[in-house]
């Protein structure tokens, strides 16, 4: 889970807990691609604007790598332009989600990724 | 196709896209009203414009991008899809409007708001204007909420079995 706002890690590291899964945060994408080196992981949650790294950057980065190749991407953006969507999934990521978003819509998008519940 | 209650269109574009997707021959010669009952839904449907929080409801990012140009305030239904749906008022408890008869007519999620006496009335209706063989869409678990069918309609097997 990937965002330089602490509330929003927050929220997102709960929600993704709820639905069984064990959360790493990163406050950049920097930290982000260093977490990466020290385990593995089956999804990426990230949020584009961010400091030092961003969610661009950082998707550009894991798919830059072939062992990272499975690994799913979901941004999360509060632009809510389809220029923005067009260029996440152009650098590899697998689905965008818009901010505010609800606690169900998260969820199914999630679960839409990683399969199953 | 008929899509009743089509409220601000989610239901009948969606459709249009997965016929799109799936069966591409079917979609080159597609052809679906959408009625509504209010004005207000039928014009916020003929625009076709979507906020971010309407699209987070389910539409995945590569459909976005496929099916959906920019607009003022969110996303706009892209004019190939667009053109096979229609929109019409109508008045589920009034007789269909057009006179050719659907293969599928779809009213989900909409007879609960009905008292029985009306539901009865809405399927017959629904009834005159299907084509033979063609079927009635009904909301998953919603059925004939209890009460017998009326005449001229029996229960398919869900298409999923059917497939199998």
């Amino acid at each position: 889970m990937v965002d330089d706002s602490s509330v929003m890690r927050r929220i997102h590291q709960k929600a993704l807990e709820q639905l069984g899964h064990q959360v790493t945060t990163a406050e950049d994408g920097e930290q982000a691609v260093q977490a990466l080196q020290g385990a593995s992981f089956d999804l990426i949650v990230t949020d584009l604007h961010m400091p030092v790294m961003d969610g661009l950057q950082l998707i550009s980065a894991v798919r830059g790598r072939l062992a990272l190749a499975q690994i799913k991407i979901l941004m999360v953006t509060s632009d809510g332009v389809l220029d923005v969507v067009q260029s996440a999934i152009s650098a590899g990521a697998d689905d965008v989600l818009h901010k505010p978003f609800s606690a169900a819509d998260f969820a199914e998008r999630i679960k839409g990724l990683c399969g199953g519940g | 196709m008929l899509s009743t209650a089509c409220s601000y269109g989610q239901e009948v574009y969606s459709l249009a896209m997965l016929i799109a997707e799936k069966w591409p021959e079917t979609f080159a010669k597609l052809d679906i009203v959408a009625s509504d009952v209010s004005e207000g839904a039928l014009a916020r449907a003929r625009a076709g414009v979507y906020t971010s929080l309407e699209v987070n409801r389910g539409l995945v990012a590569a459909r976005l991008l496929r099916y959906f140009d920019k607009a003022e305030g969110g996303f706009r239904v892209k004019p190939n899809i667009a053109k096979v749906v229609s929109f019409s008022s109508h008045n589920l408890l009034e007789p269909l409007p057009s006179q050719r008869p659907f293969d599928i007519i779809l009213c989900r999620n909409v007879l609960i708001y009905f008292g029985d006496a009306d539901r009865r009335k809405v399927l017959a209706h629904l009834l005159k204007g299907l084509a033979p063989h063609g079927f009635v869409g009904l909301g998953a678990g919603e059925l004939y909420l209890g009460a017998p069918l009326p005449g001229g309609f029996y229960e398919r097997p869900k298409l999923s079995q059917e497939r199998k």
